[in-house]
């Protein structure tokens, strides 16, 4: 995947945007900021900006399915809440011990300049 | 190369040249110890849901999970042999293979005298592992020839097991015929084109 995110400002490189109108409505999509793959989602009002990774176990959260401001994960279900990062649901019991266990989606605050999507990357 | 020289500090050209392809070494090697426990547990607990296919409709099926048992501790060695030349290794500890595995455990379910709840059972592993292995794929298509390779095998058996277990349960056809002989792996076995 091509990295269509420019700097957008030459004093301080570490900011990277994407045009707005190339992240499509409605649809998890993949991208590539600098080093790094993000997972964006937009909707008409809002935009979300999360990690590709699954903190359960490192499914790709592009593949899920966004609902109500949560984003649910295809690999084993659980919920996440996509402006915490919190998970919501976790669908299996305590009989799987250990191996349900979860961290925090991560995500990210993105702002918008010039009807870019910029994210201030450390 | 001096005897004394640290692991870490060798020369591993076959993991440099995946590194210089842009791929993230240690996040793959995380993603295959992962898939490959999961390979693991399966084959355990298939163990466990194969010998409760009992009764007269369970002895057709018996077979049929023991091929996919079989061929999952196939993918388990397929795998596991990649996962130390990209210098990684699996749990030293047989707890944390559980813990860290892709799937979730597919446990005797408790009505279990019923063999369509275990082939329910089945088939969610099935998937899982399809997905799983699938991820692998992507990963490393045009960046990792071995491991995807490795790989899209294990996921074309994985989609075989899948569409054997949904004939089973809702009549789907799968083009099934048995194996030449149980737990065959015609693409996981080591030595297998
Ligand atoms: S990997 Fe996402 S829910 Fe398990
Ligand atoms: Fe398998
Ligand atoms: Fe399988």
């Amino acid at each position: 995947m091509r990295d269509r995110y420019r700097k957008k400002e030459v004093s301080n490189p570490l900011i990277r945007c994407i045009p707005k109108d190339e992240v499509k409505n409605n649809v998890l999509q993949k991208e590539l900021i600098g080093n790094t793959f993000f997972v964006i989602y937009k909707s008409d009002s809002r935009i979300w900006v999360i990690s590709p990774c699954c903190p359960h176990k490192g499914a790709d959260m592009s593949k899920g399915k966004v609902e109500n401001e949560t984003i649910t994960c295809y690999m084993h279900g659980y919920v996440y809440d996509l402006n915490t990062g919190v998970p919501l649901k976790i669908p299996y019991g305590e009989a799987y011990g250990k191996w349900r266990e979860t961290g925090n989606l991560e995500v990210y605050k993105p702002t918008i300049r010039d009807n870019q999507i910029c994210l201030d990357l450390p | 190369m001096s005897e004394n020289k640290r692991r870490d500090e060798l020369e591993v050209v076959g993991v440099e040249e995946v590194r210089k392809s842009g791929l993230d070494v240690n996040k793959l090697i995380d993603k295959l110890v992962k898939a490959t426990a999961a390979e693991f547990t399966t084959y355990y607990y298939y163990t466990i849901l194969r010998m409760h296919l009992t009764g007269l409709e369970g002895e057709g099926l018996k077979e049929i999970a023991e091929d996919a048992r079989l061929e999952d501790r196939l993918h388990f060695e397929l795998m596991s042999q990649r996962v130390y030349e990209l210098g990684g290794e699996l749990p030293r500890d047989m707890r944390q293979v559980a813990d860290v595995s892709a799937c979730a455990d597919p446990y005797l379910p408790e009505n279990w005298k019923d063999p369509k709840t275990i082939l329910k059972v089945l088939l969610e592993a099935e998937q899982c592992a399809i997905r799983t292995w699938n991820e692998v794929c992507e990963m490393t298509l045009g960046k990792d020839p071995r491991t995807y390779d490795l790989a899209q095998r294990i996921l074309q058996e994985e989609i075989e097991h899948e569409a054997w277990f949904l004939e089973l349960l809702y009549g789907r056809p799968s083009g099934h015929f048995r194996r030449s002989y149980p737990g065959e792996g015609p693409l996981s076995k080591k030595g297998s084109k």
